[in-house]
């Protein structure tokens, strides 16, 4: 018991490390490129990785690895900022809606039955359809669509938990609504939800680069790893690199931060202790 | 056992249930009647145990008093005071008098709020101690129920039934309550885990002239602990006897209960005797007694109509058409199995 604790409290320290050391390189990426990521240079378009190009250069003649590294700023902040407006709306809404119950329920749930019929994506471009392109309009769209996953998981959780008799017993311990919901029913759902939040840094990365894939979310020139996969996709055969290296980076990122979600919900369970 | 037994009457009543009535209605609305016409009165510093099958609405009564569920009809003061329609202001008052003790102690604890947390929730929103002391405090209530200070720091998962029973009787403690509802509080926990925590509640009712309601369907069990029980079949009292008496009682279902219990010392070529047939739907009532189809001394007027209540004795009542003097003249003592063992005293079945 004793040693399976610390494995899953060291594999996460592990994977944190990975995740903040890729937060860090996406914080610092203009002190580290070696390149300037929108410098043209026409005489060293499509050049193979090599020792003066890590991962060679697109059509422009611009660094790749330069571009990968400074999108990642981009990418991450903007998945950051997107993951945690959803979470906190979602959770938020569906507090409300799980242990009000009633009307509220019922209304929340089929604003929510309304918006889950629309796919995120198609979401995004009847938005950007009707307001133009842009990535404002982009956020807007997705987190739309997306608090709407909290919301229900979280109502769900505090419905089945509002039946309990520990609720039963807070209230005879004096607790008033919002000490039961801060004390009682928030600390048994929010492992839940961090786990998802982790998981989501992944989906919302794919979702927002396969925006920008569409020409939706950033615009060129500036490098983000969606448009850089879309602005190669003319080249997949001659130079495969600009499509490689792009989506190695979004891969990896993927991956660490499903990790972080499966070892946080390893490490929040009290009974691992 | 307890001086207030033979007189009840001495003890400021704290509890009193009034032809107290709920009914359910299904999905298909169709009317459920979950408890029937209960009228009970509870003393301080006295148990009053409620016996009954499962199903038979004990849980339901319990609910209705604690104020979970809404009374349908009928009417419950508590202190003198009317607690059946009440804000939730007034509620929270009232909550802080009586408190609660589940049948299942796991589910009792929120998962991830420590012990030292849970103890000390009803201290800081009672305001009955500041932060500081809070913890001083709640030590002391735990080794009152001889736990120690070591358990503050412990997530539920780790402590034993036995022992969060005894957390949730430390922190129902917590707030001095007049009155303290376990809804078969034992049933969960083993035989020898049972009888440590009746001997605890023993304990804190004589120190703390708590009025306690043992909703419970071991009959044996109750005749040692509680000073007066009330059987309760498909929602109505159907007799109610100072526990010590239990030997004497006439009603046909509670003879048929007593004959159901099992003992050690039973014989293992005596017949058990079952009785016959399950109890009726409470959906489908009929307009006689709730027992009659299972009843065998059943007469004509059983199907007929609803028995009233009838006082047969100090502080006995019973819900049966059988004539007040072939009652009086049936009374033969029937006694519980151990008790007819002459080897066994009470002490040893179960060392309260």
């Amino acid at each position: 018991m004793r040693k399976k604790r610390n494995w899953s409290r060291i594999r996460f320290f592990m994977i944190l490390g990975i995740a903040l050391f890729l937060i860090l390189l996406a914080a610092f990426s203009s002190q580290l490129a070696p390149m300037d990521p929108l410098e043209t240079n026409f005489r060293e378009s499509l050049q193979p990785p090599g020792a003066g190009h890590l991962c060679g250069t697109d059509k422009l003649g611009r660094d790749v690895f330069s571009r990968i590294l400074c999108g990642a700023g981009n990418s991450f902040f903007l998945t950051f900022f997107m993951v945690l407006l959803v979470t906190v709306i979602g959770t938020a809404i569906g507090l409300a809606a799980g242990y009000l119950g009633r009307a509220a329920d019922t209304i929340l749930m089929r604003l929510i039955d309304v918006l889950l019929a629309f796919p995120d994506s198609v979401f995004a471009i009847a938005v950007a359809g009707i307001m133009g392109a842009g990535i404002f309009h982009t956020v807007l769209a997705l987190a739309l669509v997306w608090w709407t996953k909290y919301a229900r998981l979280t109502r769900s959780m505090v419905a089945n938990i509002r039946e309990k008799e520990y609720i039963i017993e807070a209230r005879f311990g004096g607790a008033g609504d919002l000490r039961i919901l801060g004390k009682y029913i928030l600390p048994n759902i929010l492992p839940q939800i961090i786990i998802m939040s982790a998981l989501d840094v992944g989906g919302m990365m794919m979702s927002l680069a396969g925006l920008s894939f569409l020409g939706l979310a950033s615009q060129p020139p500036a490098p983000e790893w969606g448009s850089m996969l879309y602005e190669s996709r003319q080249y997949m055969q001659t130079a495969p690199w600009m499509m490689i290296f792009p989506g190695l980076a979004i891969l990896l990122t993927v991956i660490v931060f499903n990790l972080l979600g499966d070892s946080v919900r390893d490490l929040l369970d009290p009974k691992g202790q | 056992m307890m001086k207030s037994e033979n007189q009840p009457s001495s003890s400021p009543l704290i509890l009193e249930l009034d032809h107290v009535q709920k009914d359910f209605s299904t999905e298909k609305k169709e009317k459920l009647r979950a408890v029937y016409d209960v009228s009970l009165k509870l003393y301080a510093g006295e148990c009053l145990a409620i016996v009954g099958e499962s199903g038979c609405g004990k849980t339901t009564l319990a609910r209705m008093i604690a104020g979970i569920e809404p009374v349908t009809r009928g009417s419950i003061r508590f202190q003198g005071k009317d607690i059946t329609h009440l804000s939730k202001q007034e509620r929270r008052e009232v909550r802080q008098q009586m408190q609660l003790v589940f049948q299942n102690p796991a589910s009792a604890f929120s998962p991830r709020m420590k012990i030292g947390q849970f103890m000390k929730e009803p201290l800081l929103n009672y305001h009955l101690t500041d932060r500081k002391h809070a913890h001083q405090e709640a030590v002391r209530l735990l080794e009152k129920v001889e736990l120690d200070g070591s358990y503050m720091d412990q997530f539920p998962h780790q402590l034993s039934g036995g022992q969060l029973q005894r957390v949730v009787i430390a922190r129902a403690l917590a707030v001095h309550p007049a009155l303290l509802i376990c809804d078969e509080a034992t049933s969960a926990l083993d035989v020898s885990i049972q009888a440590q925590i009746l001997r605890l509640l023993k304990k804190i009712q004589e120190e703390e002239h708590i009025g306690i309601l043992f909703i419970c369907h071991d009959l044996a069990l109750v005749q040692q602990f509680a000073q007066r029980m009330a059987v309760m079949y498909l929602g109505s009292i159907m007799e109610e006897m100072e526990s010590r008496l239990l030997s004497q009682a006439v009603h046909p279902y509670t003879c048929a209960l007593l004959h159901s219990v099992f003992s050690v010392h039973g014989s293992r070529e005596k017949e058990i005797q079952v009785l016959e047939g399950e109890p009726p739907s409470p959906l489908k009532l009929h307009k006689g007694c709730p027992f009659a189809g299972r009843c065998p001394e059943q007469k004509p007027v059983c199907a007929e109509r609803k028995p009233e209540p009838v006082s047969i004795g100090e502080n006995h009542m019973v819900r049966c058409f059988m004539e007040r003097k072939t009652i009086l003249a049936d009374k033969k003592p029937t006694a519980l199995p151990h008790q007819k063992a002459a080897s066994c005293n009470n002490k040893e079945y179960l060392p309260l």
